[in-house]
Parts: structure tokens; sequence; C-alpha cells
């Protein structure tokens, strides 16, 4: 699992994923095989939102294959 | 992917959007030097959604105009370009004359003594000529930056051939096409072929190239830099992979250029200038460091990227394939093993992808992969760029220091596992953070 801790207040979904790619790829690199991301509600909401056509049709809220996941949602 | 917010943020070029805003702060290509012939017919440009008027007056001198005369807006698109005392374009409508620099200098039918051409100006925007080019600056008069003197416009002439096309669709979509090296593998098929024993690409007489690498997943690493970032390509090589690696560095230079690995002594570079919204003039530069383009290469290119003048495009840079007839894929030819994408000439295949997306992509329906950095970076620091000028003014990216784009190139290798790739393309004191 990988935990998205932000320094901006309220990141954009672009800087989520160039920071979450870097992570992601240091995981690999460790021999890791992540399938969640941690990130906060609002990050999720807003991916949520975005892709809210997919998340109608039940396939879950992720980026890079990774499923989201927030702490009150 | 981005939210609906951000990608209409990244997308928009008009002059109240924020990315159009920034994109004013740079100079931009608005034409080729050869479209104007001195006392020649002026030239509608239409760049980030304005619609201007380019001449050249009868002493060589270029003008960058809004289109609409100052007066009653009749199109300067028909006004005459006069020659004699004073040079300029003589609206049709009531002969008002406008010289380069957006001065009236005639008002005909208003009584002289009211002096009334010394209070008016057409709105006029700076302009220079570099590289076969002429280049405009459309921002805030006082915020005008140093030329961004791309190697391209310090060479001869004769050393520099430079493409145009007029593509049907945002030009994020055109940028992300070209900082993009993975895809080469699959759409370029055609003309990129795997092969033995070179170190790097051979371009062969019909421009056909051999690649020295077939791995279709290309590691990219990427390094931020003061103009934009620069990323290596590393890819297995089909020779001594077990003790080299193949790298292709690829360029992007705020807000639209990038550079990628060309022939030996070339250089490539594009620009994607949006047109407005949903069109953008992609303007392809190719050019030799120490020797002149032969009319014979010069002809070649254009055949290998699919745009010969009279042939592939128009007078007006417009392309013979388009969406209504699916850019003339031959689906025979790809049944047949002939040809992989079924659309001939390299460049063709990348406007066919990048025009087959709509007209501005909805990028919350992507689902980006860890290839995709190079893209994803380029997103965020223009978005964030966007912002900044906007929201405190923040001089934009490559803009805020003395550097020079000149020493900058895209190159490639074949190198020794242990070496870093950055030493391919780096130049003196650039600065090199993640």
């Amino acid at each position: 699992m990988l935990v998205y801790r932000q320094d901006a207040e309220t990141p954009s979904v672009a800087q989520l994923l160039d920071d979450v790619r870097d992570l992601l790829i240091s995981a690999r690199d460790r021999g890791e095989a992540p399938a969640q991301l941690v990130v906060s509600s609002h990050l999720y909401r807003e991916v949520a939102q975005a892709k809210r056509r997919e998340v109608q049709r039940g396939f879950g809220v992720r980026l890079f294959g990774l499923t989201l996941l927030a702490p009150d949602v | 992917m981005l939210t609906r917010e951000e990608n209409e943020l990244l997308c928009r070029v008009g002059r109240d959007t924020p990315t159009g805003q920034l994109i004013r702060r740079y100079w931009i290509p608005a034409l080729m030097s050869s479209e104007l012939a001195p006392g020649g017919a002026p030239k509608r440009v239409r760049l980030l959604g304005e619609d201007l008027v380019a001449f050249r007056d009868t002493l060589g001198r270029v003008g960058l105009l809004d289109e609409n005369c100052p007066h009653r807006g009749a199109s300067l698109v028909l006004a005459r370009n006069e020659g004699g005392e004073s040079c300029g374009l003589r609206c049709l409508y009531h002969g008002w004359k406008i010289d380069v620099t957006g001065t009236v200098i005639e008002t005909p039918a208003e009584p002289e003594e009211h002096a009334f051409k010394d209070r008016v100006r057409a709105l006029s925007y700076a302009v220079r000529e570099a590289g076969g080019l002429v280049w405009a600056y459309l921002g805030p008069a006082a915020d005008e930056p140093r030329f961004m003197d791309f190697e391209f416009t310090t060479l001869p002439a004769v050393n520099v051939m430079v493409m145009k096309i007029r593509q049907d669709n945002n030009y994020a979509q055109s940028v992300e096409g070209v900082i993009d090296s993975a895809h080469s593998n699959y759409l370029h098929t055609n003309s990129i072929r795997p092969a033995a024993g070179p170190d790097v690409s051979v371009y062969k007489p019909d421009l056909l190239v051999d690649r020295p690498s077939n791995d279709g997943k290309p590691r990219i690493e990427l390094r931020n830099t003061w103009y934009g970032f620069r990323y290596g390509a590393v890819r297995r090589p089909t020779v001594n992979a077990d003790k080299n690696k193949y790298v292709r560095v690829t360029l992007w230079m705020a807000p639209f250029y990038a550079m990628f690995p060309a022939p030996v002594g070339w250089g490539n570079m594009q620009a994607m200038v949006p047109i407005d919204d949903e069109h953008t003039m992609f303007y392809y530069m190719k050019y030799r460091y120490d020797a002149p383009i032969t009319a014979e290469e010069r002809v070649q290119h254009e055949i290998w990227s699919g745009f010969q003048a009279g042939v592939d495009i128009d007078a007006d840079f417009r392309k013979r394939i388009d969406r209504e007839n699916t850019w003339l894929q031959d689906r025979p030819a790809m049944e047949r093993g002939e040809s992989y994408s079924g659309i001939t000439g390299v460049n063709n295949e990348d406007v066919a992808v990048q025009e087959s997306m709509g007209p501005v992509f909805d990028r919350t329906k992507e689902h980006l992969g860890t290839s995709d950095v190079a893209v994803i970076r380029m997103r965020r620091l223009m978005i964030d760029a966007a912002r900044n000028l906007a929201e405190n003014g923040t001089v934009p990216l490559g803009l805020d220091g003395g550097q020079t784009w000149s020493v900058l190139r895209a190159e490639e290798g074949t190198l020794p596992l242990d070496t870093p790739w950055e030493i391919l393309s780096a130049y003196g004191d650039e600065p090199v953070a993640t």
C-alpha cells in the first residue's frame, strides 16, 4: 500500500499523479507491488468526481491501477 | 487524467484564460517569413483565439496588427499594401493607412486640423524574424522577455527547413504526442525498425530508421530544468543488453516546444502553437548544424513526414487527410501486412491519433500509466505556471533567468549500464533537480 502525504493544502490531481508516479516507481524498484493508494478525502472526492461514470458502473476509484482509499470515505 | 477544471485550465487559451495569459508571455511563431512578400498581400493569422493580420511593407518590415481596422472594423486582410512616403496598409473602407507599428498615418476622410490620426492607434504586437519564422510577443509590453534563441534561429538559413501544418485539435494533445517516447515503438512501426549493430539510429537514404533497440517498454527518467524538463527514455539495446543501454533524450521547453533526437549532425524541433482552443499550427524545424540542407533532402523530409506542399497540404497549410476521410487510412494495406498504421507519413500518423482524440480531449476519461511520466509532468508544470502567474504574477517557466536556449540539443546514444543517462543533452551549468 502506498500513502500519499501531500505538502500543499489542496494539491491538484495533476500534482497527485506526478508525485504518486514517482512513489510507485520507487516501490517497484524495491521489489514491491502495491495495489492501493491512501489519499486525503479531498483528493479522493476529486478523482471520484472526475471518474463518476466508471464509479457508477462499479469500477472503483483508481489511479495507475491502484485502488484509492481515503480515511473517512 | 485531470479533473474537468484542470483540463479546462490546461486547454483553454483565449485572452482571458490563465493558460492563454501564460502563453502570451512567450515569443511564439506567428507564421513563416516566406509567407510575406514585401508589398504583398496581407495574411490572416489567428493566434490564441485572436484574429490578426500580418504583412510586410515595401521596406521589408513586418507588422502584426489586429485584423479589424481601428476605425470601423473592416478587415485589414483586404487592405492595400502601399509604399511611397510612408508605407503601410490602407484600409479599403475609408482609406485609413496604418504602418507596421500600428501608428495611424492617414485618416483621409477626417479634417486634417483635427489630427484625429494622432489620437488613435491600431493594436499591434511586437514581432521579430529568426530561423525562417516571424515570431510574435502578445503579452504586456512592459514584460517583453528576451528572445527564445533556439539553436535553429542562430544557423544560416540554408541549414534550416521549416514545415508547417494546421491540426484540428487542441495544442496540448500535440505537445503530449511529441514528448511521449513510448509511442514510437507502436505507431511508427512502418518507419522505425529495430536493428542490430548501430549505437544510434541510422537514417537510410529513404529516411526509414534503423533503431538499435526493440524494447517497447522504455524506462523514462525525467529531470526538471530551467526551461521545462528533459528526460531519458532508456531501452534495452538489440546488442549487448547485459552491458549497455540505449537512451533517447527528449526536451520539453515551456510552453509548447520540444526537441528529440535527429540523425547525426542534425537537430529536430517542434512547436505546437495554439490557433485557438480547437486548432493548432504545428511547426517542424529540421536543421543541420554544419552544412546546408540540399533541395533533394528537403523533398525527402517532406515526403517522410507526409507534409509535401501541393500534395499533402494546400497553400493554407491544411491537410488532405482529416477525420472525415479517416485520415485516408489504408485498411487493405494493413491486412496485407504492408503497413502497421495504414497511414502514410510519420507525422501524419501523429496527426491522425492526435486529431482522433477529439478537438479538446476530455482527460477525465484517461487511465495513465507510469510510462506517461513526461505527459504527467508537463501538465503539472503548465497548470502550476498558469495558476502562479494568475494568482501571484510569478514569472513563467524559463523566463526568469539569463540562460540561453541556443545550447539545447536532444541526443541519443548507447551507454554502458553504469553511466548516467544525464551525460547526454546536459549543458554546462544547467541545473538538474527532480
